[in-house]
């Protein structure tokens, strides 16, 4: 096994093991700990594929931005009481009789996505990388990609204006 | 590293993130979940950019899909606190007013 595939094994066994634990933990903080991970661990799979700017946005992104904001949404939305069922812990005992069901259904639709792309023919192997540096991504930005760049920045903002007006608590009347 | 094997590794993740997003109580790790799928999508569209399946289409699909993931867990993150604002819990076993 070459330097370079036992890497990607690496790489994609912690990026698994985050998501996994993003989805099973039931300690909130370290279900989150486990969801940065995860992150990092997609950010290094875009560096193996030769993808850095995406790489870096990934990280400053969701990590800086996205996690973040799970922090806040965690610390502002605890339960007074520590004992309590919806505080540091996610749920247990589960959803009565759909956890099964769930992990039943997600198992046969990720099985039958592995299986697409199995029987799909394969492609040469990794030639040279094409060209996507971040003048490329900048050029079509701006050429190409111009009006759905202008209408992300506008949705961007009218979704943060959106997110302040619905999470800001209502001052009360005197 | 071949494409069939980090699309295969996209698989995985996304039924890992549809998993979780099927059996989370918490509201917060729900979007949580959804974030990992979008993360799963993303990867691929790189994958098939890297091994010549399309053009630089592929990264700013995912730059744009990272955009647009940012704004909705921003969104969503602010539902969560207006709706524990009026129930004090986050469980979605107890948003059920609508329900019936």
């Amino acid at each position: 096994m070459t330097p370079s595939q036992i890497g990607f094994l690496l790489l994609s066994a912690l990026t698994l093991a985050g998501a996994l634990g993003a989805v099973t933990l039931s300690n909130i903080t370290r279900a989150l700990l486990s969801l940065v991970l995860f992150f990092l661990g997609v950010a290094g799979l875009f560096f193996a594929l030769r993808a850095e700017f995406i790489g870096v946005v990934q990280v400053l992104v969701y990590i800086g931005a996205v996690a973040v904001l799970i922090v806040f949404a965690i610390a502002l939305t605890r339960s007074a009481a520590p004992g309590s069922s919806d505080g540091a812990r996610d749920d247990l005992p589960p959803l009565s009789s759909f956890r099964p069901v769930g992990v039943l259904g997600a198992g046969l639709i990720g099985g039958g996505l592995v299986l697409a792309v199995m029987r799909a023919t394969e492609p040469a192997a990794a030639g040279a990388t094409p060209a996507g540096g971040a003048d490329v991504i900048g050029r079509e930005l701006m050429t190409r990609y111009v009006l759905p760049f202008e209408i992300a920045s506008v949705l961007l903002t009218a979704a943060l204006v959106g997110a302040v007006v619905i999470a800001v608590d209502e001052v009360k009347r005197r | 590293m071949t494409l069939h094997s980090v699309l295969i590794l996209s698989a995985l993740l996304f039924a890992v993130g549809l998993a979780g997003a099927l059996t989370r109580r918490n509201a917060i790790l729900l979007l949580a979940s959804i974030e990992i799928m979008m993360n799963a999508a993303n990867l691929s569209f790189v994958a098939f950019w890297r091994f010549g399946q399309i053009d630089a289409s592929g990264l700013l699909f995912a730059l744009f899909t990272l955009v647009i993931a940012g704004a909705e867990s921003a969104v969503g993150l602010a539902l969560v606190i207006a709706v524990y604002r009026h129930l004090k819990s986050v469980d979605v076993q107890r948003i059920d007013t609508l329900r019936g």
